[in-house]
C-alpha cells in the first residue's frame, strides 16, 4: 500500500483517495448505516432494560413459535449483547468510512 | 446616497463625525483636532468610516444604512442551529434529572425552610434588607414604613431603574471596552443581584450572617470597580494597538 | 436535470486498479451495491445543484464583508438566548398543554392523602405513561426559559443593544420578564404541596404590604388573604389562560420590532 499510505499531520490511520462520486456514496450510506444501527443498538438496550417493550414481546414471541421460552434474565441478556454489538457495529462503520476521501481533501489538515 | 443621509447615518459607533467625501481633512487638519487619546480615536474611527465606505462602494452586496444585521437569514439560521442543540441538551436534562414533589399542603406546619423557586432569589432577598429600613430616631426609633412594604418598594425601585437604562444611557458606543462605566454598573448589577440571592439563603448558608449581609453590599462595589479598572486598561491597550497599526499604515509627512 | 442519463462512474474498474485490504474492499463493495440500488446520492445531488442554482449563501455580515475588528464575534453565540428563550417557551407552552389534560386545581380533599391537585400530580408522575417524563419537561423547560431570559437580558445590556431606536423592546422586554417569573411562580403554586403553599403564603404577605392597595391586590390575585380553593383556582386561570395570551402576544410584538429593526451591531 505504498502510494496510498499517507498519514496527514495530527491524525492517526490511513487516507484512501476515492473519486468524488464514490466519496459521495460512502459518506451518504455509511452515515446512514451508522445512524440506524446506533439508534437500533439502543432500541435493543431499552428492550433490555424494559420488561415491557415492543420488541420484547415481538421477540419472545417469534422464539414461541419455535417453542422455545427463555428465562427473561437470558432474554435480558442477550439484547443487552446484541444492542451494544449493533452501536458497535454503526460506529465501526462510519469509523471505517472516514478514511475514504475525495482528492484534495487530504492536503488541507483542519 | 444623498449627504445628508451620510451625515445621519453612524454606523461607525463613534464620535459622530463623517467627513463628506471630497474635502476629509487634511493630517494638519486632523492633528490639530484634538489631542491625546480622543484625537486618536477620531482618527481610528474616521479611517474606518472611510474604508467602510470604500467598501461599500465596491461592494455589491445590496446597498442599505447597515445599522442592524438582517434577523433573516443571518441571526435566525445560527440560532435555529444553536436552539436546536440547547432543545436536545434540555430533553436529556429533564430525562436525568427529574423534579420530585413533596409532602401535601398543610397550613397547620411550617416548614423550617420557605424558599420560592431560584429565579425569585434576588427579590426574595430585598425583602430582607430590614435592617436598611430608615428608623427615625426622634420618633424613638420607630421606623417609617413596615419592614415588608420597604422589601416590596425595594422591588420597585430595582425594576424602575434598570427600566431607566436605555434613557439614561445614550450615544452608539456598544462594547464594554468602550463603556466601561457602564458596563461595570452591569456586572455590579449582576454581582447584587447573586448575593442578594445568597441572603436570602442565609439560613442556609455556613456564614456569619452579618458579615453575609455587609458583603451582599460590598462585593457588588469591588466587582464594579474591578471591571471598570480592567476595562479601562483594555481600552487603553487598544488605543496603542490601533495608534501603532494606524502611523504604520501611514506614517505622518 | 437533463433526462439524459449520466455517464457512470465504473466503481468496480477503479477499485481493481488501487490497492485495498480486503476489509476496504468489502466496505466499497457493499456501500456501491447500496448505492445502484437506492438512488439517495443521486437525490442528494440534486439538492446539491439546486442549492448552487438558486446562490442559496449567506450573505455576509457587516463585519465580514468589512473586514472589522470582529473580536466580539467570540460572544456570538450569546445572541442565540432571545430565541432560545422563544423555544424553551415553545416546549413549555406544549408539554403544558399535555399536563393540562390531567390536571384538576381543586384543592378539595382527595381520596388518599392531600388534595384533589396534589393527587393528580402524584397519578401523572406515577400512573401515566410518559407522564414522569412530561412534568420534567415541563418544569426543565420553564427553569431553563427563565434562565435563558436572565441571560439574554444580560447579554442585551452588556452589548448595549438597548440603545437608540430599541428602548421600547428593553421596556417590553421588563415587562416580559416580570411575566415569565410570574408564569413560574403561578405554575410553582399548583401541585399545591408544602412548597407551593408556604410560597404562595410569602405571596400573600407580599401583597398585603403593597402600600394602599395591598388588601385589593391580595383578594384580586389569591382570592382572599389566606390560601384555599380560590387561590389555587385563581392561580391556575392565571398560568394556563391569563398569561400564556399576554405572553405569547407579547413576546410576538417583541420578536416582530427585532425584525423591522434588525438585530444590533457590535460595534
Ligand atoms: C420571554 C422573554 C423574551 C423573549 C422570548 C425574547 C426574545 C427575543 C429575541 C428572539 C430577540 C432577537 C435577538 C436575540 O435573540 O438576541 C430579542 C431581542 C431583544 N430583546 Fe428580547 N426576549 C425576551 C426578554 C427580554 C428581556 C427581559 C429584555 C430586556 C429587558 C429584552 C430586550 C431585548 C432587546 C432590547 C432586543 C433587541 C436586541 C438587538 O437588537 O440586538 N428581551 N428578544
Amino acid at each position: 500500500m505504498a502510494d496510498d499510505d499517507r498519514h496527514r499531520n495530527g491524525r492517526e490511520g490511513r487516507d484512501v483517495e476515492v473519486p468524488m462520486r464514490l466519496y459521495k456514496t460512502v459518506t451518504v450510506f455509511s452515515t446512514l448505516i451508522a445512524v440506524f444501527a446506533v439508534v437500533f443498538g439502543f432500541l435493543l438496550l431499552d428492550a433490555a432494560a424494559l420488561g415491557t417493550g415492543l420488541i420484547r414481546q415481538a421477540v419472545r414471541s417469534l422464539l414461541g413459535l419455535l417453542s422455545l421460552s427463555p428465562s427473561d434474565s437470558l432474554l435480558s441478556a442477550m439484547f443487552a449483547v446484541a444492542g451494544l454489538a449493533s452501536i458497535a457495529v454503526g460506529a465501526g462503520v462510519y469509523v471505517l468510512g472516514t478514511r475514504f476521501q475525495a482528492a484534495e481533501m487530504g492536503e488541507g489538515g483542519d | 446616497m444623498s449627504d445628508d443621509n451620510q451625515h445621519d447615518a453612524r454606523t461607525d459607533g463613534g464620535t459622530g463625525i463623517v467627513p463628506p467625501d471630497d474635502d476629509t481633512p487634511t493630517w494638519s487638519e486632523r492633528k490639530s483636532r484634538r489631542s491625546g487619546l480622543p484625537r486618536l480615536t477620531y482618527e481610528y474611527f474616521e479611517r474606518a468610516r472611510r474604508e467602510d465606505q470604500n467598501l461599500r462602494e465596491e461592494s455589491t452586496y445590496v446597498e442599505r444604512d447597515v445599522l442592524a444585521f438582517p434577523t433573516w437569514p443571518h441571526e435566525l439560521i445560527r440560532n435555529l442551529a444553536l436552539t436546536s442543540f440547547f432543545v436536545g441538551m434540555l430533553l436529556l436534562l429533564s430525562a436525568t434529572l427529574p423534579p420530585h414533589i413533596g409532602n401535601p399542603a398543610n397550613p397547620s406546619s411550617t416548614p423550617s425552610i420557605i424558599l420560592p423557586d431560584w429565579y425569585l432569589y434576588w427579590s426574595f432577598g430585598l425583602l430582607k434588607l430590614n435592617d436598611l429600613n430608615p428608623a427615625l430616631s426622634l420618633v424613638g426609633g420607630q421606623k417609617l414604613m413596615a419592614d415588608r412594604t420597604f422589601g416590596v418598594l425595594a422591588n420597585v425601585v430595582v425594576v424602575g431603574a434598570i427600566a431607566m437604562v436605555p434613557f439614561l444611557n445614550k450615544g452608539s458606543a456598544r462594547r464594554p471596552v468602550e463603556q466601561p462605566f457602564w458596563a461595570a454598573i452591569g456586572m455590579g448589577g449582576v454581582t447584587f443581584a447573586l448575593t442578594l440571592s445568597l441572603l436570602s439563603i442565609k439560613n442556609l448558608m455556613p456564614m456569619d450572617v452579618h458579615l453575609l449581609f455587609d458583603l451582599t453590599f460590598l462585593a457588588p462595589i469591588v466587582i464594579g470597580c474591578l471591571t471598570y479598572a480592567v476595562l479601562k486598561t483594555m481600552r487603553e491597550g487598544y488605543m496603542y494597538d490601533l495608534n501603532r497599526r494606524y502611523y504604520r499604515l501611514r506614517p505622518p509627512k | 436535470m437533463s433526462l439524459k442519463e449520466k455517464d457512470e462512474h465504473d466503481h468496480l474498474g477503479w477499485m481493481k486498479g488501487k490497492q485495498l485490504s480486503p476489509i476496504e474492499k468489502g466496505y466499497l463493495f457493499t456501500l456501491i451495491w447500496l448505492d445502484k440500488r437506492f438512488r439517495v446520492v443521486d437525490y442528494l445531488e440534486l439538492l446539491e445543484t439546486l442549492y448552487y442554482r438558486v446562490n442559496l449563501q449567506m450573505p455576509k455580515s457587516h463585519t465580514e464583508q468589512y473586514n472589522l475588528d470582529n473580536k466580539f464575534w467570540y460572544w456570538y453565540p450569546l445572541y442565540a438566548l432571545g430565541s432560545f428563550s422563544t423555544l424553551a417557551y415553545v416546549v413549555a407552552a406544549i408539554s403544558g398543554a399535555l399536563l393540562g389534560f390531567y390536571y384538576t386545581p381543586s384543592a378539595a380533599a382527595a381520596a388518599d392523602t392531600g388534595t384533589v391537585a396534589y393527587s393528580q400530580i402524584t397519578f401523572i408522575m406515577q400512573d401515566l405513561q410518559f407522564g414522569f417524563m412530561l412534568r420534567s419537561i415541563h418544569r426543565w423547560s420553564a427553569q431553563v426559559m427563565t434562565a435563558a431570559v436572565f441571560l439574554h437580558m444580560l447579554r442585551v445590556y452588556f452589548t448595549g443593544a438597548y440603545k437608540e431606536p430599541r428602548e421600547l423592546n428593553w421596556l417590553l422586554g421588563i415587562v416580559l420578564i416580570s411575566l415569565t417569573m410570574g408564569f413560574g411562580y403561578t405554575g410553582y403554586l399548583l401541585p399545591w404541596d408544602q412548597l407551593a403553599y408556604w410560597a404562595g403564603q410569602i405571596g400573600v404577605e407580599m401583597s398585603l404590604s403593597i402600600p394602599l392597595i395591598g388588601e385589593w391586590v391580595a383578594q384580586l390575585v389569591f382570592g382572599g388573604f389566606s390560601l384555599g380553593a380560590p387561590t389555587l383556582q385563581r392561580m391556575y386561570i392565571l398560568h394556563v389562560f391569563l398569561l400564556p395570551f399576554v405572553v405569547t402576544t407579547l413576546i410576538a410584538i417583541h420578536i416582530a420590532i427585532v425584525w423591522i429593526q434588525g438585530i444590533a451591531e457590535p460595534h
